[in-house]
């Protein structure tokens, strides 16, 4: 009855339309996942993977992503936000074989990038906030991402990534952020992707 | 080995300063290389902030921050702005520190571990 009444009300008031931004520490997998909504909604995917720290280093933007699911439709614009760090240092980059000029250099656009994404958190309608379930989720950068996102009340979803992997532990990030809903998945294979449609439209939709 | 300075900040120290002035004296005294231990927990807005000012300054030689702190998450910023502007403090504490020379922060929400000193690689 409640999807039926959605469905009508869409019809003629058209779609919501909202901007999604996914927010996380680098390497979390946030352009994997912009990736995998991207592909089964608008069949292209959005930006560039790198095992590199600090590959998304401008805002990447997929407008008009009409995502449906059970029938119902949310219009949304989907922003991949480069990853948040309170440091960023070229030598790390050169263990990955990138010459010193190019680290320096991207070094710099990492921290342009860093503070893009930190300017862009009032300005967003809902958030995913992704985590490597490999790794302690319980950094000043998420603590940080999801206090600002709750005082604006931007409604957010943590999703807890690279279930895939061993040493994956979903439990420590509940256990971490209790009060946010969580969906686990993998963004590499598309594990328990549904599960994360369902829970942004019940969030947001 | 060079010595690690360490600056414990009292909540009332900084309390007539605006947010921008408080953000700006924590990164000046990173900035020399000290660690500051604040004797309160800073608001979302601050700790946006602070990464937002540290990223301007990274370069070859200060490569940014590490930060970590304890107390409970208080999103109401009114509410944290009216107890600053009575004159109280908000609970908490907040440790930041110059990233080269702190080599693990791990916190566990009721105490945090640090360990920092210069050269080496990270444990």
């Amino acid at each position: 009855m409640l999807d039926w009444l959605h469905s009508l009300v869409e019809r003629f008031f058209g779609a919501k339309s909202v901007s999604l931004g996914l927010y996380g520490a680098p390497n979390a997998g946030k352009t994997t996942l912009a990736n995998k909504i991207s592909m089964d909604f608008v069949g292209e995917p959005l930006g560039k993977v790198s095992e590199v720290p600090h590959e998304t280093r401008v805002v990447q933007k997929k407008e008009k992503v009409s995502m449906k699911v059970n029938g119902r439709k949310l219009n949304m614009n989907l922003l991949d936000m480069p990853g948040i760090a309170t440091k960023v240092d070229y030598r790390d980059f050169l263990k990955y074989g990138i010459d010193k000029e190019k680290a320096r250099v991207r070094a710099k656009e990492a921290t342009k990038g860093i503070i893009e994404a930190i300017k862009w958190l009032e300005n967003v309608d809902a958030a995913l906030v992704v985590m490597d379930s490999t790794e302690d989720p319980y950094t000043q950068v998420n603590i940080t991402i999801l206090g600002n996102l709750e005082a604006r009340n931007i409604p957010v979803i943590l999703v807890a990534n690279k279930i895939d992997l061993p040493g994956s532990n979903v439990k420590r990030i509940k256990e971490a952020f209790p009060q946010y809903p969580l969906v686990r998945i993998s963004a590499k294979n598309g594990h328990n992707i549904d599960e994360l449609y369902k829970t942004i439209f019940e969030r947001v939709g | 080995m060079p010595d690690i300075r360490i600056e414990f900040v009292s909540a009332m120290a900084l309390k007539d300063l605006e947010s921008s002035k408080r953000i700006d004296y924590l990164l000046k005294v990173i900035r020399k290389g000290s660690l500051i231990v604040l004797e309160e927990k800073l608001t979302p807005d601050e700790e946006r902030a602070l990464i937002e000012e540290t990223m301007n300054f990274v370069n070859d030689k200060f490569t940014g921050i590490e930060i970590s702190s304890l107390g409970p998450v208080e999103t109401n910023q009114w509410k944290e702005k009216v107890i600053k502007f009575l004159g109280g403090k908000t609970s908490g504490l907040t440790v930041i520190g110059p990233a080269k020379i702190i080599k693990e922060i791990k916190n566990d929400r009721s105490k945090i571990n640090l360990l920092a000193g210069f050269g080496g690689d990270k444990p």
